[in-house]
């Protein structure tokens, strides 16, 4: 089986042009990331034996017209995904036309508007997340995109199921006012429009309503508005979004809560610039109350799904120490500060050497809205970080990585003053043994005081181009529960083949994206990834 | 299901074997924030790479560096034209802007509702795309080890001779 896949990946670089003019193009994905669970002595026996998340992706084109589908089977989902991903289903369905400056789509489909606070339909597999709406949109754009615009309509859909209850409708318009003079700058001028449509036979609706009296909007209007003036070296961008009254959980003192009608809203400025050798981005942005939830259909009160989108003004950290303990945006508001500053010293400078320097320090600043928190007069720090990684290439073939992050949280929001603090300091080497052999080796060190204290981790890379690399990595947790978290891994590619194995002991913690988390149990065992395109 | 799955995956591996793939459909944004339709990257004269990254992909930033290394020694008989694709959401978006702002020799450009992505099945970064003159699809390849830079414009240039 594995053989035929790979002949016909590489058969499609013979494309027949008669046929593909007479039935068009068809093209497609197939991922599957298979797990096998064991029992372990320190984490002990395995909630289960085995978990398998797969995903078929098929897409059809001739000419203007456009169809797809996508379809998942879990015969038992990965530990960590939510237990609607059960089964298998068509999850996505489509057929498309564009003739000229007219598109016209039906089915499913994924859609953002402006920076996705106001809605934001996406997928995210490492989380099961999927809200894609199934339903249909009309676009409409002048030549050379002086103006779209698009109107929207239909239901996000949670796990394999077609669709959710609740319901979303939309506009946009965006206008670029130099679209006619040439040049290559932009200044844009957009506005959408959503509506959330609830009823009253969803789950949560109706417990709402039984448990506590507390009637859902059957619609939540919500407006954004943007301005963004761009040329090739500068930009600045600003977007207001408002949200009408939606269900809010009001946070009381002594862990109470209340449900009641809320409205929200958000701010963000955005700006980014480069002179010279330097480039850099500021960021500010306050929100409150910009949860958009939607609710289970069936079997559950609690909420299925989101329609927006609201990322953690911090950086994304990818080495394995200083992603620990990630933060995540408090909806209920919050107000933040983000800067980045990338400095290249280039070749044949002092400070570049022969083959140049990269320098990156950015930072993140965070407070908590004393509205949203339970004790109104507080207000504290929620993050703050501070992130700088040096980049040095010393010869043809050695280069390192130091990268150091200081990392402040709060535990409760910025309710109470008390933070957790983690200094992360990371080397990462790379050395070339020829043109196709490689070895990369990280050292890395979290030195704590709160939470689990100290942890040191180490990974070893080798690779060989351009098909297969071997990895060995241990995260060990030396200043409280003594566990090494240790992986053995091996992945394969070959043109749009890509399969990987990894083995070991994996550790619990949040995987988030974008105000949406998955919880990952810890586990030990082996997960097994393929991914191929055709 | 899993025979359903079985039997559409063998309708779709006949389907490829007959049919090519060609640049989608799609918009992408520039680093000005304008509309960029992806046919556009094809000029019937030279071929082209697209190389999907995004900021918290090492592997990916490490593929650009390596790449901006060779364009400076590229002898080929063309012009090297290479986009990066970034893939970054609105979190990290400004700053895939800055970064890209000091590359030299590779176009930026911005695939914030995940069109392209999602019409080229790409569901792991980075991977690079060999286009040719035309704009048919002539090589593939996903994730990036030291020296993948090499076989990538090899692959270029055999497609430039085609």
């Amino acid at each position: 089986m594995l053989a035929s896949l790979l002949a016909v990946s590489l058969m499609m670089h013979a494309p027949d042009s008669t046929a593909q003019a007479r039935f068009g193009s068809v093209t497609g994905a197939v991922e599957s990331n298979s797990a096998l669970y064991l029992d372990d002595p320190v984490l002990g026996p395995a909630q289960s034996r085995f978990g398998s998340n797969n995903y078929l992706k098929l897409d059809w084109q001739r000419d203007s017209l456009s169809a797809g589908l996508q379809a998942e089977w879990y015969p038992r989902a990965l530990a960590g995904y939510p237990s609607e991903l059960s089964g298998a289903g068509l999850t996505g369905l489509y057929l498309d036309w564009r003739c000229g400056l007219v598109q016209l789509h039906a089915g499913s489909f994924f859609e953002q508007l402006g920076s996705g606070i106001l809605l934001r339909s996406w997928e995210d597999r490492e989380l099961g997340m999927n809200n894609g709406i199934t339903g249909a949109y009309a676009a409409f754009h002048t030549r050379g995109n002086g103006m779209r615009a698009k109107v929207f309509g239909g239901f996000p859909k949670f796990g394999v199921w077609p669709t959710l209850q609740t319901a979303v409708a939309g506009a946009d318009l965006s206008l670029d006012l130099l679209s006619a003079t040439g040049s290559g700058n932009a200044l844009l001028l957009e506005g959408s429009f959503t509506d959330k449509i609830a009823r009253s036979t969803e789950d949560g609706v109706a417990f709402l309503a039984q448990s506590s009296g507390f009637t859902v909007p059957a619609h939540v209007p919500g407006v954004s508005a943007r301005v963004q003036y761009s040329s090739a070296a500068f930009s600045v961008k600003a977007e207001c979004v408002w949200k009408g009254d939606d269900y809010y959980v009001e946070q009381l003192p002594k862990a109470r809560e209340q449900y009641r009608l809320k409205g929200g809203n958000a701010q963000i400025i955005e700006a980014s610039a480069a002179v010279g050798p330097f480039s850099g981005t500021l960021t500010a942005r306050r929100l409150e109350n910009m949860s958009s939830r939607i609710f289970h259909t069936t079997g559950s009160p609690s909420v299925a799904n989101t329609l927006n989108y609201l990322p953690s003004l911090c950086m994304q950290q990818t080495y394995m120490l200083a992603g620990l303990n990630p933060y995540e945006t408090y909806a209920d508001g919050e107000a933040g500060l983000q800067g980045d500053l990338y400095w290249t010293f280039r070749r044949g400078t002092v400070l570049g050497g022969r083959y140049g320097m990269k320098l990156h320090v950015g930072g993140s600043w965070i407070m908590a809205l004393p509205c949203a928190l339970p004790d109104r007069d507080a207000g504290y720090l929620a993050y703050r970080d501070i992130n700088i990684d040096l980049e040095r290439r010393w010869n043809r073939n050695f280069r390192t990585v130091f990268f150091v992050s200081i990392q402040e949280n709060s535990p409760t929001h910025g309710n109470r003053k008390a933070t957790n603090a983690q200094n992360v300091f990371v080397l990462d080497g790379q050395y070339r043994f020829s043109s196709a052999t490689s070895l990369r080796l990280e050292l890395q060190y979290l030195y704590s005081e709160e939470l689990t204290r100290d942890w040191m981790a180490a990974l070893a890379e080798l690779s060989f181009a351009p098909h297969w690399s071997i990895t060995v990595s241990d995260m060990y947790n030396h200043g409280s529960t003594g566990v090494h978290y240790y992986n053995v891994g091996a992945s394969y590619s070959l043109s749009s083949l890509n399969i990987s194995l990894l083995a070991g002991r994996s550790r619990e913690g949040m995987v988030c994206s974008g105000g949406v988390c998955r919880w990952q149990p810890a586990f030990a065992g082996g997960v097994l990834r393929v991914q191929w395109s055709f | 299901m899993k025979k359903i799955f079985s039997s559409i995956a063998a309708l779709m591996l006949a389907a490829v074997c007959a049919f090519g793939q060609t640049v989608p459909a799609v918009n992408l944004t520039d680093a000005a924030g304008k509309q960029v339709p992806a046919s556009s990257l094809v000029d019937n004269k030279t071929p082209f790479v697209i190389s999907f990254w995004m900021t918290s992909c090492k592997p990916c930033l490490k593929e650009l560096e390596a790449l901006t290394d060779e364009i400076i020694d590229w002898d080929g008989p063309f012009p090297l034209r290479i986009y990066a694709v970034s893939i970054d959401d609105s979190r990290s978006l400004q700053r895939a802007v800055a970064m890209s702002r000091t590359w030299e020799g590779i176009t930026p450009l911005f695939d914030t509702n995940a069109d392209l992505r999602r019409a080229l099945n790409v569901s792991s970064v980075p991977q690079v795309f060999v286009y040719d003159k035309d704009g048919k699809l002539f090589n593939t390849h996903i994730g990036y080890r030291p020296g993948d830079e090499l076989e990538l414009l090899e692959q270029v240039r055999k497609c430039g001779k085609k």
